[in-house]
């Protein structure tokens, strides 16, 4: 996967931190545009959708750098992951991608130049809670490795994470760029996840991200680097053929990676905001997705049908549970009465979920040193 | 007391690429009125070689042109302002009297694209057009000029947004001349149309062409039907289209329904579901004004029937 910059609007604050001089230095022919944020600001809102994917904004975040993942409301259950913002947009374009419709005012690839500032916030949150177990990620409002080759930013993040307990880093992708990983001495609490989707779906409606080929050998790599690894079925879509794909792709899962190095496997099924639907018919026209049948769900995303959601939940659930019994599984965003119909039990609240997580992690990686896990701790929110 | 000239009428050369009011929108009263006692506003014009340039006030000018007049009070504006100032302080004086509309707030965009507008003089517009300064945002107002004049006139007369007037960009100009035929016969509201064509678009994805023929084949029966009332022939060409566009959604319902209407269940017990399907199970509404009713209940509820048609209900729910 090839980044191609050809516009950098620099925050005059930026210029001469670490990661600035570092984005600069890889990309020589690139001659930034250095103003104040509120000038840059401005101009960024004259930015498309395609263009920002080329365009790099390099700030810094003077708020909240690390958030629970606002996840979705009730009667859906959510994980309870905590988001490190520290990169916001992706290079790739995804039919789907919900950050169209999120980040629409701002649709530039954004560098925060203060990571820092979001570690003391990591720190500040383990100490608030020292009963819990964190999960924390880099992969909702951006691909945590896509602009790895420029930033390093999931390489500093491993190097800090090394040193923490009860804590775990999650790097999401839909790349390749593993590179920076493979150099480092691998501590036992970063774990490395792809989102997997049959070939068909990556080639139209992934674009720009790597292979599923790709995806795998990487996942591979990084096992034979002793990461831990995690593969988010989601979104899964309702595609002609669907069940022999999805069989497929578990299949060449589990002919690449042990399952024992699996941390975690998640299915959600495509799920958007009203006004995505309008902006995937302008830039996507022919896109399969518009075909489907979608319901407006009780938290007001559009969603398939339950029966159709149940079908794909328990087609990928026994796939995965035939080669894999032991792996954590969950759902993203679906109610309690799904979980119970397929996995045959449900979580009482999010806590529960967040729970479970970290029950299993103690129970399979023992190498994570997980404290022991203070139930009540769960039930606070922060 | 604003100085104005009195000048022939031939001497004036409107400059209609500054009219940003329809045409078609006649005011019958002002017309009567100058046939009366002339214009007693003076009209804006700008001095060039060649006569007077009008750039606003278009109904009166046409008024006294209908009336027969020759001659017709001016105020000639400043030359040492741009002529945008002008025009800036003729749309301050519209918007006192009512907004404009989406329509208009486009051909006053074009306008000033096509005059060059500086950065200043277009944030003031905006600001008095109340729209954020936005480039992506004036791009997309300025397209609805694009569409055909029976749209812009169902987007003036409707007072539509500019959300509910891109429901016609992109659709060709047949689908266009259907939907809105169809929304003058039903006198479709916006949010009824956008419904329509959305279904309809989205039948019709891959044959950008033919929007309109996805509407359903005995639409015209359905619109001419003087027996039904407006809602109901909405209501079954919606339904036409739904069961088009959402096949496996409209069997399942229809299946649910069947199932529910095999259980002939008491006349005061409803049972009814989510309709999004989220919710599992059912839901069940029964009113009793008797004990009768409480042993009719329990006698149905009974029935091998209705519990095996129950069971299969859940089972789908």
């Amino acid at each position: 996967m090839d980044i191609r910059i050809s516009r950098i609007y620099l925050d005059k604050r930026t210029v001469s931190t670490a990661l600035a001089q570092k984005i600069l230095s890889a990309l020589p022919q690139v001659t930034p545009m250095v103003d104040h944020k509120d000038t840059l600001l401005e101009q960024l809102l004259a930015e498309s959708l395609p263009g920002g994917k080329r365009t790099l904004f390099i700030t810094l975040d003077d708020g909240e750098m690390v958030r629970p993942c606002p996840g979705t409301t009730a009667p859906y259950l959510c994980c309870r992951y905590s988001v490190i913002t520290i990169t916001e947009q992706c290079p790739m374009d995804c039919t789907y991608c919900i950050l169209q419709q999120y980040l629409w005012e701002r649709p530039v690839l954004t560098v925060y130049a203060n990571p820092e500032r979001a570690l003391n916030q990591v720190d500040c949150l383990l100490s608030d809670h020292p009963g819990r177990f964190f999960r924390f990620g880099t992969g909702e409002l951006a691909d945590s490795l896509a602009l790895e080759s420029l930033t390093g930013q999931a390489a500093d993040l491993i190097k800090f994470f090394a040193l923490r307990k009860n804590c775990l880093l999650e790097l999401k992708t839909k790349s390749d760029r593993i590179e920076s990983l493979l150099s480092l001495k691998t501590p036992g609490n970063i774990v490395v996840s792809w989102s997997l989707n049959p070939p068909k779906v990556i080639r139209v409606m992934e674009k720009g991200s790597a292979t599923m080929e790709e995806r795998l050998q990487a996942a591979r790599a990084c096992q034979e680097r002793d990461y831990l690894l995690g593969f988010h079925f989601d979104p899964l879509l309702l595609v002609e053929d669907w069940e022999n794909d999805y069989e497929s792709v578990v299949e060449s899962l589990f002919q690449v990676v042990d399952p024992a190095r699996v941390a975690w496997i998640s299915l959600g099924a495509l799920r958007f905001p009203p006004s995505l639907w309008d902006i995937m018919r302008t830039r996507f026209p022919d896109s399969p997705i518009l075909n489907g049948e979608f319901i407006r769900g009780l938290d007001g995303k559009m969603r398939y049908p339950r029966p159709l959601r149940l079908k794909l939940f328990h087609h990928l659930t026994r796939q995965i549970r035939r080669r894999a019994p032991d792996i954590l599984l969950y759902f993203c965003m679906e109610p309690p009465w799904v979980w119970q119909e397929v996995l045959g039990f449900a979580p009482a609240s999010n806590a529960e979920v967040d729970l479970l997580f970290a029950r299993s992690l103690a129970h399979r990686f023992p190498q994570l040193h997980i404290e022991p896990i203070e139930t009540h701790a769960y039930h606070q929110s922060w | 007391m604003i100085p104005f000239s009195l000048v022939a009428l031939r001497t004036i050369h409107p400059d209609t690429r500054f009219r940003f009011t329809s045409p078609g929108n006649k005011n019958q009263a002002l017309a009567e009125s100058i046939k009366k006692r002339g214009v007693l506003n003076p009209l804006p014009v700008w001095k060039e070689e060649g006569g007077l340039r009008l750039i606003a006030g278009f109904s009166r000018f046409e008024a006294a042109c209908e009336a027969g007049h020759h001659r017709m009070p001016v105020r000639l504006l400043d030359p040492n302002l741009p002529l945008l100032v002008h025009l800036l302080a003729e749309v301050e004086s519209h918007t006192l009297a009512r907004p404009l509309n989406l329509v208009e707030k486009a051909r006053l965009l074009r306008l000033l694209k096509e005059e060059n507008a500086d950065d200043e003089l277009l944030k003031d517009f905006c600001f008095l057009l109340d729209l954020p300064l936005q480039q992506r945002l004036l791009h997309r107002i300025e397209a609805v000029l694009e569409l055909s004049p029976t749209v812009l006139d169902y987007i003036e007369t409707n007072s539509l947004s500019l959300k509910q007037a891109e429901m016609f960009l992109g659709l060709s100009q047949t689908a266009l001349e259907k939907f809105i035929a169809l929304a003058a016969a039903l006198r479709l509201r916006p949010r009824e149309l956008s419904e329509i064509i959305t279904l309809a678009s989205d039948l019709s994805r891959e044959d950008r062409d033919n929007e309109g023929t996805f509407l359903p084949a005995h639409m015209a029966e359905i619109i001419e039907d003087e027996k039904l009332s407006r809602e109901e022939r909405l209501r079954q060409i919606k339904q036409a289209l739904m069961e088009q566009r959402f096949p496996w959604l409209s069997g399942y319902r229809r299946e649910l329904e069947e199932l529910i209407r095999a259980l002939r269940s008491p006349a005061r017990l409803r049972l009814d579901w989510d309709r999004t399907l989220e919710k599992p199970g059912l839901e069940l509404w029964l009113s009793l004004a008797n004990l009768k009713d409480v042993d009719d209940f329990e006698i149905w509820l009974k029935e091998s029937r209705v519990h095996d048609i129950l069971n299969e209900l859940f089972k789908r729910l």
